[in-house]
């Protein structure tokens, strides 16, 4: 109804207990979240637990519920996590504050740094069309090509921010080859490539998605341990292939085209690339540095430091005045240093309080598996929690547990590091789970019933495939389990 | 006799559309065609790329605008079509494209046009989100100041 000259009320008519609740979830959910918080904290401490171990239970488990219910942003929840540590008592200010600095973030934030440069000069663009334009002469070849490309490109950028550029290029194809939302298969199959090929292509270096060195930056914290830039890419490359090759046929197979010409999208493809005009100087000299990056990572990063060559790398943008502060600022969302800083102080406060063993061995550990079961279970759970959670969360949560568990059963922790990151990174299903889901799924092409009939046969497709992997080709690597 | 229909950029299908027009038509009412870009849909999907995706102000913005941009065509695209079947049933159609909340809109278009009848589409849900859910059309039902039409697609 709308009063006289008033604002326009509405009368809500659920029940009171229903309204009463949608509307005062968000604080009771805080509140649910601090009364476990001090359950916990008040629980008489248990055998095989520490009192500083039972604090920093504790926090992780609040930290896991925020990051699972989204209550607060992802990076506030680690920054929470980085107060409570001192506040508890768990580590001191200068020990939790420390961790903040840990190589991994630092790697993380010269890689986006890196990525902001090809994003911002258009290089990435470019690289996108030429691959598409290669590709692009059948209606087959075209989804091969939007499967490859943005693939390709996640190997060496965030994958988010190459869904971001394969967007407006999948919309210039369906909208030149006239697709209709909703209702063409091939439009489907447009978007889904370009997501899944960035998705899958994310897990192959620690450049596609920084829950990579993220996992990396606890293995080392917790361990001592590392794995190198081009160890990981021999452990996972062969996957990430054969997930492609699953990925495009099973496109081909569910979503089959209603098209048979593709010259409409070739030409806006060639315009497109048109537009970009030659190639300039500043993108010859971005490529040149990031290249030089990465053949360091690959070759030299156990020498140098992979934080070492990123932040290097970085100074020689600004030398040759290729990107400005201002870009940096436009193209990089610092809470993803926020993020990992909290999350890499969290692991180790679990780890170094005991408080993971003892959470593993309530759990997991009670039952006698073997390795590969046990591997097969941490896989699993990491598939599945990601298609709910961000998948820097899952390696957050996981990874402390994962490395108590490794140790208690004599595992690699390499092995564990691989097995919980690689899967966290394959969200299939869901629209939210990951962004470039969410990128192809507000599309409009794409709808959710789409998403979990394709991405549920993918994902059984990769805990399969990784098992192999895990069983026959990583020992030959020296991953032994 | 005026009909209004309301068009979202989740909601309609062919067969909708037609049940929709083929009922104006069997009523012999006028019918006016609202679109609603509701952005806050297209805003809220941003929110939570910037939150688990980390995704940088200006990509985030740039693809915004591009989801935008696409949410309209595809709203002109819709509207055609309506407008389409509406004449192919001698329907009297006029048609417009809003920005804003589906509900306020819906209510401003009832206005309007002051309108018999409203004529909504909204996708299939469960019984729990019927009863738990507050969904725009589900305020619609209760708030509308006329007779109210419900397809489902």
């Amino acid at each position: 109804m709308t009063p006289a000259g008033g604002a326009r009320v509405f009368v809500d008519t659920r029940p009171m207990v229903v309204v009463l609740a949608a509307r005062s979830a968000r604080y009771l959910g805080f509140l649910a979240i601090a009364a476990i918080f001090w359950g916990i904290v008040s629980w008489p401490t248990p055998a095989g637990l520490t009192e500083p171990g039972k604090l920093a239970l504790a926090i992780f488990v609040v930290c896991l519920l925020l990051w699972i219910s989204q209550l607060l942003p992802l990076a506030i929840t680690s920054l929470f996590a980085l107060a409570a540590l001192p506040l508890t008592g768990v580590m001191s200010s200068q020990e939790a504050f420390a961790l903040f600095g840990n190589e991994a973030v630092f790697f993380i934030m010269g890689a986006f740094i890196l990525a902001a440069a090809m994003v911002k000069s258009g290089l990435s663009s470019r690289v996108a069309l030429l691959f598409l334009r290669r590709f692009g002469t059948s209606d087959r070849r075209l989804i091969l090509g939007l499967l490859l490309a943005p693939a390709f490109m996640a190997f060496w950028m965030p994958e988010h921010a190459v869904a971001a550029i394969m967007f407006p290029i999948c919309l210039e194809i369906v909208n030149s080859l006239k697709l209709r939302p909703r209702r063409s298969v091939f439009g489907k199959a447009v978007f889904v490539a370009a997501a899944y090929g960035a998705i899958i292509g994310g897990v192959a270096t620690f450049l596609g998605g920084a829950r990579n060195p993220l996992a990396i930056g606890i293995l080392k914290q917790s361990t001592g341990i590392t794995i190198g830039f081009f160890e990981w890419m021999t452990a996972v490359v062969p996957l990430v292939l054969f997930l492609l090759l699953v990925a495009y046929f099973l496109i081909l197979k569910l979503f089959v085209s209603e098209i048979s010409d593709v010259s409409g999208a070739v030409s806006a493809l060639e315009a497109r690339t048109r537009e970009l005009g030659v190639v300039s100087g500043q993108e010859k000299m971005i490529s040149t540095i990031v290249l030089a990056a990465i053949l360091s990572w690959i070759f030299l990063g156990n020498a140098m430091g992979l934080a070492n060559i990123a932040i290097v790398a970085v100074v020689f943008l600004f030398v040759f005045k290729l990107v400005s502060w201002k870009d940096i600022e436009d193209y990089v969302n610092w809470g993803v240093i926020l993020m990992y800083g909290g999350a890499i102080a969290l692991g180790f406060a679990m780890d170094s309080t005991q408080a993971a063993a003892w959470v593993a061995d309530s759990t997991i550990l009670s039952r006698q598996l073997t390795p590969l079961a046990l591997i097969l279970v941490i896989a699993v759970t990491a598939i599945l929690l990601t298609e709910g959670i961000s998948n820097a969360a899952v390696v957050a949560i996981l990874m402390p547990l994962g490395l108590s568990i490794a140790r208690k059963y004599g595992l690699d922790p390499k092995v564990i590091t691989l097995a919980i990151a690689v899967p966290s990174g394959l969200a299939y299903m869901l629209p939210m789970s990951t962004p470039p889901n969410a990128i192809a799924y507000s599309s409009g092409f794409i709808g959710i019933r789409d998403m979990v009939k394709i991405g549920s046969v993918l994902a059984l497709t990769t805990v399969v495939s990784f098992m192999v992997l895990v069983r026959f080709y990583w020992p030959l690597l020296g991953l032994d389990i | 006799m005026q009909f209004v229909m309301v068009l979202s950029a989740l909601g309609p299908t062919a067969e909708a559309v037609e049940a929709a027009v083929s009922f104006a038509a069997a009523k012999g009412a006028r019918l006016a065609v609202v679109f609603v870009l509701d952005e806050s849909v297209s805003g809220a999907i941003f929110e939570k790329l910037t939150d688990i995706g980390f995704i940088g102000e200006k990509p985030g913005t740039e693809l915004e605008s591009a989801v935008s941009a696409e949410y309209r065509r595809q709203a002109e695209e819709s509207l055609v079509e309506v407008e389409r079947a509406a004449r192919a049933h001698g329907v009297e159609i006029t048609s417009e494209i809003t920005i804003g909340e589906f509900l306020d809109k819906s209510l401003d278009a009832v206005a309007k046009h002051a309108a018999d009848t409203l004529i909504v589409i909204r996708t299939r849900q469960s019984w729990l989100s019927r009863v738990f859910g507050s969904t725009s059309i589900s305020e619609l039902i209760r708030t509308a100041p006329c007779d109210i039409k419900v397809f489902e697609a």
